[in-house]
């Protein structure tokens, strides 16, 4: 799955600290989503969709491997 | 955190003191007079209460939540178990197969602290890793 995040966290911005805040998150879990590292629970990757007001559709793309 | 610590630290010197015969009067034991308490018959309660503390310290150490506990952290957690696990199966095989007689016993006595201590181990440097590596 390919992350998105960053870029539109960036676009958006937002800081990861603050991103984080407001989805009643940690930053390394951000930092985690947006390297690739973690991929987030449907819960977390929807919050994260609306405080960047965007589609989880725009946020993460899955790739041919998944 | 600091009552784990200080309980690791309790549990520690209690067991030191174990294995060099140094007990604390009030733990010694008294005799018992056959029947089926000789099973679990003991000339002093130190060496129980030592690993009872080591490992109640360890759990805590290990499973207290976090400051930042979310699902990240839990995925971390679930990681580190899954690597301890790996690493003690290991240990015990190679224990079996490798060593015998006393020092076999001394590897499954280590056996005993083994998956704490090793899951406390990956889960506190995968933390530190991350950490360091968003500080970057």
């Amino acid at each position: 799955m390919k992350s998105n995040l960053k870029t539109i966290r960036i676009q958006s911005g937002y800081t990861q600290e603050e991103l984080a805040q407001k989805v009643g998150s940690s930053r390394q879990t951000v930092y985690a989503i947006e390297t690739g590292k973690f991929y987030p629970s449907m819960v977390l990757g929807l919050k994260l969709a609306q405080v960047l007001a965007t589609s989880v559709y725009d946020l993460f793309e899955l790739e041919a491997t998944d | 955190m600091p009552y784990a610590l200080l309980t690791l630290l309790l549990g520690i010197a209690l067991g030191i003191g174990y294995m060099n015969n140094s007990i604390l009067p009030f733990l010694e034991a008294k005799p018992h007079s056959g029947g089926l308490s000789a099973l679990i018959e003991r000339n002093n309660y130190q060496g129980d209460l030592a690993l009872t503390c080591i490992l109640v310290a360890l759990y805590l150490i290990g499973f207290t939540k976090h400051k930042n506990e979310d699902e990240f952290i839990d995925f971390l957690r679930y990681q580190s178990l899954l690597k301890a696990a790996l690493f003690q199966t290991a240990g015990i095989v190679i224990g079996t197969w490798f060593f015998g007689g006393l020092t076999f016993l001394n590897i499954m006595l280590l056996n005993l602290f083994s998956f704490l201590l090793l899951f406390l181990v990956f889960f506190k440097v995968q933390l530190y890793t991350t950490g360091k590596k968003m500080r970057k």
